[in-house]
């Protein structure tokens, strides 16, 4: 099978059946993967900021870099790459998405001086905020979070499968978890025990 | 662990750099030089003529990319006087451009050093190489946004050379780490305790203070034994130990090694305070080394 990699400030729509989307090394940066549930047609990028009108408008990095941009760009992807016949759609903002959040690490913020706003360098949680505040105004569900921690990450995402690596031991295979669409539902594996997303 | 132990790693890493090629007190005026766009050729090339192994090893290395120019040169290369040898340097200087020759110098140097697998850390092969560099780039990128906008500020060389020997520590601990890989599992895991805090536990003593052990072996200016020392615990008494601390920051944005609880690491705010730098310049200098990656590459592949 093909493997697209995809870096950190890119994202892709997940189109080709033969071809596999791999996120490598997802540390503080946090996967978003937004799905149209209509069709279950998926793009997905690896977000590194939480706010675009922070960094200079010169700078070359794009929309899906940032949580307050990339949720836009994503949706913008996959009406670009499957658009909805016009009988089906009455516009953009009646298409309904769900998404799913995947990185995000948290170091441990020192406490010694406490004039200095300690979430200021709290990146992960961050964009975790901000994106959660983007799905929240685009009536996007959140459908799964796997979030925090320290461990890092990747993802391997195939035309209906979407699985997670975290490493929790040392020189060892990492952690897998998986979720694959059955009948219109997500299925959540993971320690060989399934269980079906709400 | 006992002092002895503690001498023993310090020794074994100090072995690995007796078999190294060249001596870091020279790797690190070459540094200071080459990060000099109007530093003169000939001053570099008297300085490399001050190490012949450097010399030679270099003056082999750009002869196998740019064959035509210097084969001939590194074919005798043994036999050369010294002066045939001081024209071929002078040449590579002139013809490779500085950031090539700088690139070269640290991987036969600090990268012979850094760039094997640590299983003691979870560490690939290359990965402990690639972070080094990645801080580097950015702990001097870091200097240079104080300097444009009027802030107190290090020398940006300064900030390269401890960048790129912040983690030189762990080179020496990874031994005693790899034989307690599953207490090393357990404690991260279950305790999740922190990696410097695990290693005083295991090896007597942390990456910080063994590395700064081994730059004042290697003669290397104070203020990059203090930042070497401080990189985790960053003081005021010391701009470019929190320099560091917020480029190791974000060299684990830029290019994530992989290994677990590599992420586990202790951001203190008040590097910032100490650095003069704010959270905007990081996200700042992350954004410019992201879309500067070809440069991080060039390191790792040289």
């Amino acid at each position: 099978m093909n493997k697209l990699l995809i870096h950190p400030g890119e994202g892709v729509f997940v189109s080709n059946p033969d071809r596999e989307v791999v996120l490598e090394k997802i540390g503080f940066g946090v996967c978003l993967i937004v799905i149209r549930t209509s069709d279950w047609s998926k793009a997905l990028c690896h977000i590194l900021f939480h706010s675009s009108g922070r960094i200079s408008s010169t700078s070359k990095i794009n929309p899906m870099s940032y949580a307050d941009t990339a949720l836009n760009a994503l949706i913008g992807e996959i009406n670009r790459n499957k658009p909805v016949p016009p009988n089906e759609s009455e516009g953009d903002n009646h298409q309904e998405f769900e998404a799913m959040l995947i990185g995000g690490c948290r170091p441990m913020i020192g406490t010694s001086l406490k004039k200095l706003n300690e979430s200021e360098l709290d990146f992960g949680p961050r964009i975790i905020v901000a994106l959660k505040s983007q799905l929240k105004d685009r009536s996007a569900k959140l459908r799964y979070q796997h979030t925090e921690g320290s461990n890092l990450r990747s993802i391997r995402i195939r035309e209906n499968r979407i699985s997670i690596y975290e490493e929790t031991f040392l020189n060892r295979e990492p952690r897998q978890t998986d979720l694959s669409m059955k009948d219109g539902k997500w299925i959540l594996t993971q320690d060989n025990e399934h269980q079906i997303l709400k | 662990m006992s002092s002895g132990q503690i001498s023993a790693s310090q020794e074994r890493v100090s072995r690995q750099l007796g078999e190294l090629p060249t001596s870091l007190e020279v790797v690190c005026k070459l540094m200071m030089m080459l990060r000099n766009p109007t530093q003169e050729n000939e001053q570099v090339a008297e300085v490399l003529m001050t190490d012949r192994e450097l010399t030679m090893r270099l003056i082999t290395r750009l002869a196998m990319k740019d064959r035509e120019k210097l084969q001939s040169a590194s074919k005798n290369l043994s036999q050369s006087s010294d002066s045939s040898l001081m024209a071929t340097l002078f040449d590579s200087v002139l013809h490779m451009g500085y950031k090539a020759i700088l690139r070269l110098v640290s991987a036969l140097s600090v990268g012979q050093i850094l760039a094997p697998e640590f299983r003691g850390y979870g560490y690939q092969k290359r990965d402990l190489w690639i972070h080094s560099v990645t801080t580097a780039l950015a702990s001097q990128r870091l200097c240079e946004v104080l300097i444009d906008t009027n802030r107190p500020s290090q020398d940006p060389s300064l900030g390269f050379i401890a960048g790129i020997m912040h983690d030189v520590g762990k080179a020496g601990l990874n031994y005693d780490l790899a034989k307690e890989t599953q207490k090393v599992t357990t404690e991260l895991k279950n305790k999740r305790m922190l990696w410097i805090k695990l290693e005083k536990e295991i090896c007597g003593i942390d990456h910080c203070s063994l590395g700064a052990k081994l730059v004042k072996q290697w003669k290397l200016p104070k203020s990059i034994i203090d930042a070497v020392k401080q990189h985790h615990n960053p003081k005021a008494s010391c701009q470019l130990g929190a320099i560091v601390h917020l480029a190791d920051y974000c060299a684990r944005f830029i290019n994530p090694t992989g290994g677990v609880g590599n992420f586990r690491c202790k951001i203190k705010p008040e590097a910032l305070e100490y650095s003069g730098l704010t959270s905007l310049d990081i996200e700042r200098v992350i954004a410019h080394a992201l879309n500067d990656k070809e440069t991080i590459n060039l390191y790792a592949t040289t």
